[in-house]
């Protein structure tokens, strides 16, 4: 059960509805892969929590703005094929407000636990256990090393 | 409210003002140093949590106006194709740089003898040579000596050992063989041993939202420390609204606002600027008076002109193997093979490749939605596992030649959180750098597919680029050609003087930060040395 009362909610019902199908439109579960969607619980919660009060009603606004442009409806009322025909629209249109809602919603899916774990990713921050990185080849260096100088002296 | 007066005050604590300050303590002077921003904890960068690529676009984005901080001040550049990057904060914009840090080469200083454009610095890298030496010794700069598109370093026992080529490297150093091209382990400003009380790196890869560990050379874990401890005071959270005049036409202080808003004096027998190629221009025209109607050490009227960014162009290539992913510093080896002028290549000047490893998940997912590679839908994961941890590139940092009509000016309506006039760029990229990004395109993709690349990205120029603020309160003999002369002092205000990229004559093709500090403790050195006639 939620722990979020109604009064609580930063985003309308409409919104809220909105946002879960577009991100699931977005990046959709791969249950081979083991990849949760985007609207998925835990990271649905994620981006309505993250989400700027300006910026994604601004994005919501857009997305029924298109739909009436395109289909002369709403979006709550748009069939399946014109929601499909929408996403298709919204992905190329290059908008900077679906930018703003696509970094949104790749930034909350990228740091989920599942989603790391599911690509093989250790679940944990950089600090202070850092990484490793191999030497890499150094002989390949040599051939530049025997290079004679060819920087410009402006004195010569 | 005035305060006790000082004898040296310094606007911006970021590489220059650091430097300057750390430079000055031996005069026993009373130095002073007004901060806009805060220091800031290394336990809060992103690095510490597992979300850290979401947090490096957010409160610690390179973008003033993304980031939106109270300390920030607002930028218009809706005028120009490249934004404007930097970070208000004790360590200024090392905070948030790769710690990629070359030196200018001696045919820098020299670009109208060579080439017969833009100006000759009055100065040449002979004259910077001991200072380069001199910051190296405190930031402590890994690399490798023997570089052939450079001049020998003066002392490469300062040298710590060079960053990991890693798996990334590899790939780019057998693309650069292949075409026969020069490349070579960056000079990077991390400490890969310890060094001066600093841990060593341990390859967290989020060098660009801040270094938890202290390994990169931010100056707040540099010069402050020394600084600070030797004398210096340092406030934060203050900042400056204008430079004041006494009656002779001499600086005589600032007047700005402390940490709780209450607008303060503090009066100075020296001010010294350092706070970048944009906050520069925009403190000396926001301090106009009587004597100065155009902004201050303005009768030249260059003041805020001539801004240079360096245009960047970003080349990303797809590896079939896995690669560094988001481990490990971004820096690690470069390429100077293009940076000397050639005019067959129909350009003149050059550039630096900084090849720049790996990327993190969200950054890779970004990049592949952005250049198509990724759709939405079904094949996203597909696509996506193309990609992760496959991607490897570099940059080109391309020389940007001085034009009087990219500006720093102030915006009519656009002010900061105290009510100050905020900066507006006006900036258009030259055709001399369009043919130069171009080119770097061109063989950067040929690089990378001579190293095993079966698909290639790019921008050009990279619209977040603006991190390199330089020429709008130019260095020169001249007065009527120049703001500051020689060595840094205002030609108007003999007791004015910049340290910050701002003096740059022309920008080279090199992240500026090692050169800035150099000037910084050059012209700080010639004040140590004129102390008895400084005002003359």
């Amino acid at each position: 059960m939620s722990d979020t009362i109604v009064t609580d909610a930063r985003f309308n019902a409409a919104q809220t509805e909105l946002v879960a199908f577009v991100a699931g439109a977005i990046i959709p579960q791969d249950i081979q892969r083991g990849m949760p969607a985007a609207n998925s619980p835990a990271i649905l919660h994620d981006i309505l929590c993250s989400a700027s009060e300006v910026e994604l009603p601004a994005f919501c606004v857009h997305v029924e703005t298109q739909t009436q442009t395109l289909f002369g409806c709403s979006f709550q009322h748009a069939a399946a094929e014109q929601r499909s025909a929408l996403m298709d629209h919204l992905a190329g249109s290059n908008h900077v407000v679906t930018r703003g809602f696509v970094s949104l919603v790749v930034q909350c899916y990228f740091r989920d636990v599942e989603v790391l774990t599911a690509l093989g990713l250790e679940a944990r921050a950089p600090f202070p256990k850092g990484h490793t990185v191999s030497a890499g080849d150094w002989d390949l260096l040599e051939n530049v090393k025997r290079r004679a100088p060819f920087y410009r002296r402006p004195d010569v | 409210m005035s305060q006790q007066p000082v004898d040296v005050l310094i606007i911006g604590a970021g590489a220059s003002g650091a430097a300057a300050a750390w430079n000055l303590v031996d005069t026993r002077m009373r130095i002073v140093c007004l901060e806009q921003g805060d220091w800031i904890n290394p336990l809060d960068y992103p690095s510490t949590g597992q979300d850290w690529e979401a947090r490096s676009w957010g409160e610690f984005s390179v973008s003033p106006n993304r980031r939106g901080r109270d300390t920030d001040y607002p930028v218009n550049d809706a005028s120009s194709p490249i934004s404007i990057s930097n970070f208000n904060g004790v360590g200024g914009g090392t905070i948030l740089y790769n710690g990629h840090f070359p030196r200018f080469h001696p045919s820098d200083f020299k670009v109208k003898t060579l080439d017969g454009v833009a100006d000759d610095w009055p100065i040449d890298y002979q004259t910077l040579a001991p200072f380069y030496a001199q910051n190296d010794r405190m930031t402590g700069v890994a690399g490798l000596a023997g570089d052939p598109a450079n001049p020998p370093h003066e002392d490469p026992a300062v040298l710590l050992p060079p960053l990991p080529l890693g798996k990334s490297a590899t790939v780019m150093g057998q693309g650069f063989n292949a075409q026969g091209w020069h490349w070579w382990p960056s000079d990077a400003a991390i400490a890969t041993q310890e060094h001066d009380g600093r841990a060593p790196c341990i390859n967290l890869g989020a060098c660009l939202s801040g270094c938890a560990q202290g390994a990169k050379a931010s100056t707040d874990v540099t010069y402050w420390p020394h600084a600070i401890r030797q004398g210096v005071e340092l406030r934060t959270r203050c900042r400056v609204r204008e430079i004041t005049l006494d009656e002779h036409g001499m600086a005589n202080g600032v007047i700005y606002y402390d940490e709780h808003g209450v607008e303060q004096f503090q009066h100075a027998a020296v001010v010294i600027l350092a706070t970048n190629g944009v906050g520069t221009p925009r403190l000396l025209l926001n301090s106009k008076s009587e004597r100065f109607p155009q902004g201050l050490a303005n009768s030249s009227g260059l003041v805020g002109k001539n801004l240079m960014f360096h245009p960047y162009a970003m080349i990303r290539g797809v590896f079939p193997q896995a690669l560094d992913g988001a481990r490990g510093p971004g820096t690690c080896i470069w390429s100077q093979e293009f940076y000397e002028t050639d005019k067959r290549r129909g350009f003149v000047r050059g550039f630096t490749y900084e090849m720049n490893r790996g990327m993190g998940p969200a950054a890779t997912a970004m990049l592949g939605i952005g250049h198509g590679r990724i759709p939405w839908g079904a094949q996203f994961h597909q696509k996506y596992a193309e990609l992760h941890e496959r991607i490897t590139g570099m940059v080109a940092i391309c020389e940007d030649l001085p034009e009087r009509h990219n500006t720093v000016t102030l915006d009519a309506q656009l002010v900061d959180s105290h009510g100050i006039p905020a900066p507006k760029i006006d900036y258009t990229l030259s055709e001399n750098s369009r043919k130069m990004l171009d080119f770097a395109v061109a063989r950067a993709s040929e690089a990378l597919r001579a190293g095993g690349a079966t698909d290639v990205m790019h921008e050009a120029p990279l619209a977040v680029g603006g991190w390199h603020l330089m020429g709008t309160a130019r260095m020169g003999t001249d007065p009527a050609q120049s703001v500051v002369n020689e060595w840094g002092r205002a030609h108007d205000v003999k007791n004015l003087f910049i340290v910050d990229g701002s003096i740059f004559v022309t920008s080279a093709g090199v992240n500026p930060t090692r050169t800035i500090q150099a000037l910084s403790l050059y012209i700080t050195d010639c004040m140590k040395t004129r102390l008895a006639n400084l005002f003359d």
